[in-house]
């Protein structure tokens, strides 16, 4: 459970230059989740997410998850980066490591786990991204860009946070890397049902097929909180922020706009294939 | 925490100062450099620290900031002034044996000649400091690759000198930047990078310094790849697109300065 009350951030505060990148957040998040933040580039929600974190402290309000509050100078550092594990945006260009091995223990390393804890998460979280143990010799390095970036989520994960925050998972990632990193949060929310996932995204479709709830940010404020439906159901004030419903909920709207009879609620192509390829029987038997 | 940093950091405006050619510019920051370093009397030094007053008035630089910019040199400071009070021969203020042999005394002539020193260096970051900061980097390079154009005669390569300050200046806010989210992702994978003994904190480097470098090294190649793209050859033929020239501006910023030179150096021959 994470609630964010009255956060306010600014950078550079009291310099010149400063600049205000998060007004009066207000936000609650329930454990085991998949919520996907979208908004416009520079809408704040990567200052956002590294509060979470504790990697930047608030200007003013706070920020509380599973009962520890973020902002509290008592609270340790390290048992909050214990519970939330942020992934950043092309987390593999923090890779190190002479070995994938090692890379993915780093985090783990970190938290003073012993030898044999260390190498069941390292194989755990290497199955959950997809990275075969046949790699675990590697250089980093040597892996394509798709790889690169799952052994990084892998570092991640290994550290087996509550709550796992990715910021823009996919960004420059091929159709297929894609779909991996897709499938992979899909997985990992059936395997770890408690764990609360968030992630950062700007194509509607990832956001209809992964998430279960969605925060719209719109100029450093939110703009919108609500389940998929509930968002997606609200095309037009989404395009008024640069934003859009998915590819598929915009010709079913034209279609139902038009007279045609579909159920409402279509986010996903498949649903929406499934409707319309019934709703074209349908009519051949009136026809007929 | 690297946006600290001053050097190379450039305010907005539009005084005069700021409108001056960056060749003037560079020219009369070393001569008042020089200036400086050449008085020696206290009138002289209260003509310099009018002619400093006067500039950072002109330049309509928040104040603030360009004391900002002088605490990184505290110590360096404190350090010039320790050193020239207990250094200095002369008539002893205080004295102080120490283990029995050596006298550490504070003679008027240090106290003197601290103070001055003192007020010399401080002058000498706050002009410098008033260059930087109301000149863009850009500019900065450009006049001092024109100010070294006559030395290609003897060989020195002003534009590729130039060229190299740019692209340094350029990457300082993109490595910094850099710096900053690697560091945050390894904080965030539980990394500490402040307990620990000097060796351990050394090598909790590791993790920074090895994405940064993998980093630095990309943008190298990338900047690399697309200026030859851009068909770029070096300095050989090449034009300016904005050609700034010495103005009369300038020549009146030359006058005002070599008036206060001038008394400087009366002030001086009369005491
Ligand atoms: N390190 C920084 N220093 C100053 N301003 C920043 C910094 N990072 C982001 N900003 C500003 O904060 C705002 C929000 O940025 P960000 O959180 O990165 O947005 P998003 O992730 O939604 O694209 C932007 O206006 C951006 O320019
Ligand atoms: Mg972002």
């Amino acid at each position: 459970m994470i609630s964010v009350r009255n956060l306010n951030y600014v950078y550079g505060a009291g310099l010149p230059g400063s600049r205000q990148a998060l007004f009066d957040i207000n936000l609650d998040i329930e454990t085991g989740d998949v919520v996907a933040l979208i908004g416009h580039t520079g809408s704040g929600k990567s200052t956002l997410i590294q509060h979470f974190n504790a990697l930047v402290p608030p200007t003013s309000g706070t920020v509380v998850i599973d009962g520890i509050n973020v902002t509290d100078k008592a609270a340790k550092k390290s048992d909050i980066r214990k519970k939330v594990g942020l992934v950043f945006q092309y987390p593999e260009h923090q890779l190190f490591e002479e070995t994938v091995f090692d890379d993915v223990a780093f985090g783990p390393k970190n938290l003073g786990l012993d030898e044999a804890e260390i190498k069941k998460r390292v194989f755990d979280a290497c199955a959950i991204v997809g990275i075969k143990e046949k790699y675990f010799g590697f250089s980093p390095f040597e892996l394509s860009g798709g790889q690169k970036r799952r052994v990084a989520i892998a570092g991640v994960i290994a550290m087996e946070p509550n709550v796992l925050v990715l910021d823009e998972p996919v960004a420059g990632l091929d159709p297929k890397g894609r779909d991996g990193i897709l499938a992979m949060i899909t997985g990992l929310h059936e395997q770890r049902p408690e764990m609360t996932i968030i992630f950062v995204s700007h194509s509607m479709e990832d956001v209809a097929r992964v998430a279960n709830h969605i925060i719209v940010m719109n100029e450093g404020s939110v703009a919108m909180t609500g389940t998929v439906a509930e968002v997606f159901s609200k095309g037009d004030e989404l395009r008024g922020m640069g934003l859009a419903v998915p590819q598929i909920t915009q010709i079913t709207d034209r279609l139902r706009a038009m007279g045609y009879e579909l159920p409402p609620h279509i986010y996903t192509l498949k649903y929406g294939e499934r409707a319309i390829a019934a709703l074209l029987r349908g009519e051949e038997r009136t026809d007929v | 925490m690297f946006k600290d940093v001053i050097i190379g950091q450039y305010v907005e405006g539009n005084s005069f100062i700021h409108r001056m050619d960056p060749k003037m510019k560079l020219i009369l920051t070393l001569l008042y450099m020089i200036l400086l370093f050449s008085v020696k009397s206290i009138p002289a030094y209260i003509i310099a620290t009018v002619f400093t007053l006067f500039i950072v008035c002109l330049c309509a630089v928040p104040f603030k900031l360009i004391l900002k910019g002088l605490k990184p040199m505290i110590f360096i400071l404190l350090f010039t002034a320790v050193m020239n009070l207990l250094m200095t021969r002369g008539e002893p203020l205080i004295s102080y044996e120490l283990f029995g042999r050596f006298t550490l005394s504070v003679t008027k002539e240090g106290v003197r000649i601290a103070v001055l020193m003192v007020v010399r260096l401080l002058y000498l970051l706050i002009g410098t400091s008033v260059l930087t900061l109301t000149t863009t980097p850009l500019k900065l390079t450009d006049g001092i690759e024109r100010l070294l154009k006559p030395l290609d005669v003897i060989k020195v390569p002003s534009h590729e000198i130039a060229m190299m300050m740019t692209i340094a200046l350029r990457f300082i806010p993109t490595l910094a930047d850099e710096t900053d989210k690697i560091m945050k992702a390894q904080l965030a994978r539980g990394a500490d990078f402040e307990s620990g003994s000097i060796f351990r904190r050394a090598k909790a480097l590791i993790p920074i310094l090895v994405p940064l470098f993998v980093s630095a090294f990309r943008r190298a190649d990338e900047l690399a790849t697309a200026m030859e793209a851009r068909c770029y050859h070096g300095g050989e033929g090449r034009t300016k697109m904005n050609v700034s020239r010495i103005g009369s501006r300038d020549i009146k910023a030359l006058v005002i300065f070599l008036i206060f030179a001038a008394a400087a150096a009366a002030a001086e021959i009369i005491v």
